[in-house]
């Protein structure tokens, strides 16, 4: 990595830090192993299913109304 | 999440705000021409098709200055707009002013390059310029500047790259050309309103499901599958299912994950981003020219930056009327756009309460650090301040139509310059930054194969289909007006 690219690289990390600016930030360079083995808990399945629940409820729900009062009257 | 911000934190030193100021105050000056009749918008530079090299571009105003002089002075003014927004975010101010001029110049010969006849003329045109044949490349100027973008992001020496990217900032100028195009939902919204507000509910809508779907999916498959860490997935799942870079950031931020983490998945959302605004216009006109509304809010959920998604969103624009006008229908410019920038805007809208949730997620649960809070006015932190300013042009000009306080004619002759001609090199800008920014050499970075693969994945097998299929469940049917 040549000086400017790193200066570049540099300054985009800059701009992250200020944007996480007041919290206990680890270094950049800090590995941020992205194969580490977590494994799966229980609040992870709730967001997940909590989530897909709210979404297709959303989904029929909104696309109910969307039909009925906006789309139907373009019929 | 402790820290203490005030709610006008960033007002003066954040590309959220200054595309806001800069945006409103070209509005400004539209509602002033608009009110008095002192014409203080026709000055804007007006690119426009051409055989006759001396007539590709000329005063928004026809005859009011020489081209030349209006082409200088939209270089001045726009300079000194951009340069008093880059003093105060701190930007060295030299350095900027320098590449900004580099781009600003380049620009404007992509622009007059891509609005030559013999290629962007469509088939119904040709008579108009005295041409038999031409390559009805309609929005080709985008593609041009996108790719001369990308040329010299990649392949021009290190140093120029290092320079000119000094003033490359895609999703500046593309927030300042939304709050313009606010003023231009504004005056179309006075003869469709009820249209605009079923785009504005339908997109609403769409986004709420998207949301919901789209990143617990992803989630699930960068964890289960490509057995990434938790920082890494929530932020991946992020990126590639709400809104690219920001909500990366933001998610990273919430979870407190490491800075390298957003640092290496930005990079991927651009480079995707970009094939994403290249390929989908195209195969969208191809297969889907029947339902240009559709087809346009499949863009807001499926592109992950804005600007990529407005550029895309100007191109299918472009497209898809050229291909109605072949078969005898004109619809009106700018609702295909409108509808591609209407689901994204609230997709932006949304990170702020997402990224709430996760960080109530990861501290409460997960992380389990005691003592720390997650305050409330995170959710307006990460509010994206440009939606403030496409709102308020929007319903400022709608309102003032719909209250008859003004003339059709007065907005349309006041405003138009804005939302058309600047609006329009705005985009110009965007399309060239992209391609500057976009830097293919990241993907050689060690560990991004597995990311990529991810990203690719989720993108192709959840984000891209569910996209589609919400689009046409909330938008199917809806017709841009036409014009006779």
């Amino acid at each position: 990595m040549t000086v400017e690219s790193k200066a570049a690289e540099e300054l985009r990390k800059q701009d992250l830090i200020r944007e996480y600016k007041g919290k206990e930030l680890l270094s950049p360079e800090e590995p941020a192993n992205m194969n580490v083995a977590e494994p799966w808990l229980p609040i992870e399945t709730k967001l997940v299913i909590g989530s897909l629940i709210g979404g297709v409820a959303a989904l029929i729900v909104l696309a109910t109304l969307i039909h009925i009062f906006i789309l139907g009257g373009l019929q | 999440m402790t820290d203490q911000k005030r709610w006008n934190t960033g007002m003066l030193s954040t590309e959220d705000w200054w595309a806001v100021w800069i945006g409103l105050f070209f509005v400004a000056l539209g509602l002033v021409t608009a009110a008095t009749g002192v014409n203080l918008t026709g000055w804007i530079v007006k690119f426009s098709g051409w055989v006759d090299p001396a007539k590709s571009f000329r005063a928004s105003s026809k005859g009011m200055m020489h081209p030349g002089v209006s082409l200088v002075l939209s270089y001045v003014i726009f300079t000194i707009a951009t340069s008093f927004g880059a003093k105060f975010m701190k930007w060295d101010v030299k350095k900027y002013f320098l590449a900004w001029s580099a781009i600003f110049w380049l620009t404007v010969l992509f622009y007059i390059v891509g609005q030559n006849a013999y290629i962007a003329a469509s088939s119904l045109d040709r008579g108009k310029y005295g041409i038999d044949w031409s390559l009805s490349l309609g929005g080709a100027y985008y593609i041009i500047a996108l790719f001369a973008g990308l040329i010299i992001g990649n392949l021009t020496p290190k140093k120029f790259r290092e320079f000119i990217k000094e003033a490359a900032k895609p999703e500046w100028f593309i927030k300042v050309a939304i709050v313009c195009l606010g003023a231009k939902l504004g005056l179309k919204a006075i003869e469709a309103t009820g249209f605009a507000m079923h785009l504005l509910f339908a997109g609403c809508c769409a986004t709420i499901a998207a949301y919901l779907l789209f990143w617990p999916l992803a989630y699930t498959v960068c964890r289960k599958i490509f057995k990434l860490s938790r920082e890494w997935a929530a932020c991946l799942a992020s990126a590639v299912s709400i809104c690219g870079v920001s909500a990366a950031i933001a998610t990273c931020g919430a979870i407190r994950a490491r800075a390298i983490v957003p640092i290496m998945i930005s990079s991927l959302v651009v480079v995707f981003a970009v094939s994403e605004l290249v390929i989908l216009p195209g195969v969208l006109t191809k297969y889907w020219s029947d339902e240009p509304i559709v087809a346009g809010a499949s863009l807001g959920l499926t592109v992950k930056t804005d600007g990529a998604d407005a550029a895309a969103g100007a191109i299918l624009d472009e497209l898809l009327r050229a291909k109605s006008a072949e078969e005898g229908v004109h619809l009106e410019e700018g609702w295909v756009l409108a509808s591609a920038i209407m689901t994204k805007i609230w997709i932006d809208m949304f990170i702020g309460i997402w990224a709430f949730v996760l960080a109530i997620i990861w501290v409460l649960h997960i992380e389990r650090r005691n003592g720390d809070k997650v305050m409330k006015s995170e959710i307006w932190y990460r509010f994206p301040k440009f939606v403030v300013g496409y709102f308020v042009a929007w319903f400022l000009v709608m309102g003032i139509g719909l209250a008859g306080l003004l003339p059709f004619e007065a907005l349309e002759s006041g405003f138009s310059p804005v939302e058309g001609s600047l609006r329009k090199f705005f985009f110009m800008l965007t399309f060239t930054s992209i391609g500057i920014v976009t830097d293919f050499r990241e993907l050689a970075k060690e560990g991004l194969g597995k990311l990529t693969l991810a990203y690719g994945t989720i993108l192709l097998i959840i984000i891209i289909p569910i996209g589609l299929f919400l689009a046409w469940l909330f938008h199917h049917g809806m017709m841009p007006p036409t014009v006779s």
